[in-house]
């Protein structure tokens, strides 16, 4: 289950960040990470399953 | 009525038909999930209905209806030919945003979770006769009704199902003087923590109340990794996300107490059973438990956010050698009149935080027991932690970059500085730094209201 919900997730943050044209510096921001760990999490799944829902909720509110 | 082996045959052929229906249901259940997906995605649409959106939904428009494929055609001739104000364009747009599809689709949502609910309900049913469980009359003949048997074959299935339950309640009658328990206790329990639960289900509810379907699934997908031990509760750190997973964990174990106890109504049952509900009350509790700790971290958070702070009391982190991990000298001009903005608003950041206007990130998990937080302007930031007698001390000045890594690496470096400086005598502290300062928003230009 939790790679089903990596994957679902992180294929829809990155198709919301696509077509919103998100800048990844402002997100990593208001997620409270650095770029590096934000690729890093997208990479690999995190221990940290509320990383992916803040940013999807995030991406779901962004205003371009 | 015919014989043994007529029933055989005929219960075989209605177990045929069983399965067939099942088939049949997943497939409709499946085409309903799929019909609640493409709703999710037409609602950014409605949100913002511009050509480009309904463009980016077409696929799924048309899968809806067909027939809207010669309306899109038309937005798309209009829009690529620079077209969109004209009459045709506009109407062609308001064509599809009426559409009674589209006008009423967070009903049509409802409708196909109901379907849903309602194939779920039929499916543990007909597991139930291929099973040979204790099945619903009542549903057993109504999928006889629904069967291509003959009226002959319908009559001895129903006459097999009956006697077999008979001859299966007779075999169950020992069982039935086998010792039972009291539910009396676990129950009040149970209805303790349910009025608990509601206290944060009703001061938390505004967590929930606008996520779409697709958010509600990802909580639940969550909900089932801690369930299937595939995530620790422990390792979540987004506070507000970890508190919708524990409202909905909490709302899930509670549905499965009130089933298994018939709301509570249950009063005495096998051992076995008692202890099967005994863990989901439990469970029950660790999740409440679970809330209200995050609860007063919650508060406390807030607390520490909404505190007015003096903004002559400011800090700063300095190294080994006395200096602060930033050089101001770096910074061009631009970047300096930012951090002076940083600095003239540090005192008042708190609350826009606390609004929501993101100008100001806590840092949730740090291996230091002081609240750390992060404030921006345009790309620069400044970090700083809370300190007793509402003083901040600075701590790294950086882009949006490099924020985050450089105050870590403060943050893990000198855990043990930076929180003995919540016993350190500040007054002195902010005396001896009062060079330091006025030398830094001399640079900066900052005006003496922010000195000491």
């Amino acid at each position: 289950m939790k790679n089903i919900f990596w994957h679902k997730i992180c294929q829809e943050c990155l198709s919301l960040i696509t077509s919103k044209n998100v800048d990844i510096d402002e997100l990593s921001f208001q997620l409270g990470v650095s770029k590096e760990r934000f690729m890093k999490y997208f990479n690999k799944p995190s221990d940290d399953l509320t990383f992916y829902l803040k940013a999807y909720n995030l991406l779901i509110e962004w205003r371009e | 009525m015919g014989t043994e082996e007529q029933f055989a045959i005929a219960w075989d052929k209605f177990l045929s038909f069983v399965r067939e229906y099942v088939q049949k249901i997943t497939l409709q259940k499946a085409q309903s999930e799929k019909n609640i997906e493409s709703y999710t995605k037409i609602e950014a649409m409605k949100k913002e209905p511009t050509v480009d959106n309904v463009l980016k939904a077409q696929d799924v428009l048309i899968s809806l209806d067909s027939s809207l494929k010669e309306t899109i055609e038309i937005i798309k001739f209009f829009n690529e030919n620079n077209g969109n104000e004209l009459v045709q364009a506009k109407e062609a747009l308001h064509k599809i945003l009426t559409h009674p599809l589209i006008q009423n689709y967070q009903e049509t949502i409802a409708n196909e979770k109901a379907k849903i609910k309602n194939i779920d309900l039929n499916i543990v049913e007909c597991e139930k006769c291929l099973n040979k469980e204790s099945f619903s009359f009542r549903y057993l003949s109504e999928l006889i009704e629904v069967s291509p048997l003959s009226e002959n074959e319908k009559i001895a299935v129903l006459s097999k199902a009956i006697l077999d339950e008979s001859s299966k309640k007779e075999r169950e009658i020992p069982a039935k003087e086998e010792p039972t328990v009291s539910l009396k206790e676990l129950i009040t329990t149970y209805q303790n923590l349910v009025a608990k639960g509601k206290i944060y289900k009703e001061k938390y509810q505004h967590l929930l109340g606008n996520k779409t379907p697709q958010q509600m699934e990802y909580i639940k997908m969550i909900t089932a990794c801690l369930h299937q031990k595939e995530a620790d509760i422990q390792s979540f750190q987004y506070s507000e996300e970890k508190m919708m997973v524990l409202l909905i964990e909490m709302l899930e174990v509670e549905e499965i107490v009130a089933t298994e106890t018939q709301g509570g109504l249950t009063k005495e049952v096998s051992p076995t059973k008692k202890e099967e509900i005994e863990y989901y009350v439990s469970n029950l509790e660790e999740i409440i438990k679970e809330i209200i700790s995050l609860d007063t971290e919650r508060v406390e958070e807030k607390k520490s956010e909404e505190t007015e702070l003096d903004e002559n009391r400011i800090l700063f982190f300095l190294d080994e050698k006395n200096r602060p991990f930033f050089d101001i000298e770096k910074f061009s001009n631009e970047e300096q009149n930012r951090i002076a903005n940083l600095f003239k608003s540090l005192t008042h950041t708190y609350e826009s935080y606390t609004r929501g206007d993101r100008h100001t990130k806590f840092l949730t998990k740090q291996k230091c027991d002081v609240a750390v937080f992060i404030n921006k302007n345009g790309k620069m930031c400044l970090s700083y932690a809370l300190l007793p007698e509402e003083t901040i001390l600075v701590l790294q000045i950086a882009g949006i970059k490099k924020i985050f890594e450089e105050t870590e690496k403060i943050v893990r470096k000198y855990s043990v500085e930076i929180e003995s400086y919540r016993t350190a005598n500040l007054g002195a502290l902010l005396e001896e730094q009062s060079n330091f300062k006025q030398e830094l928003y001399d640079r900066l230009n900052i005006g003496k209201e922010v000195r000491r």
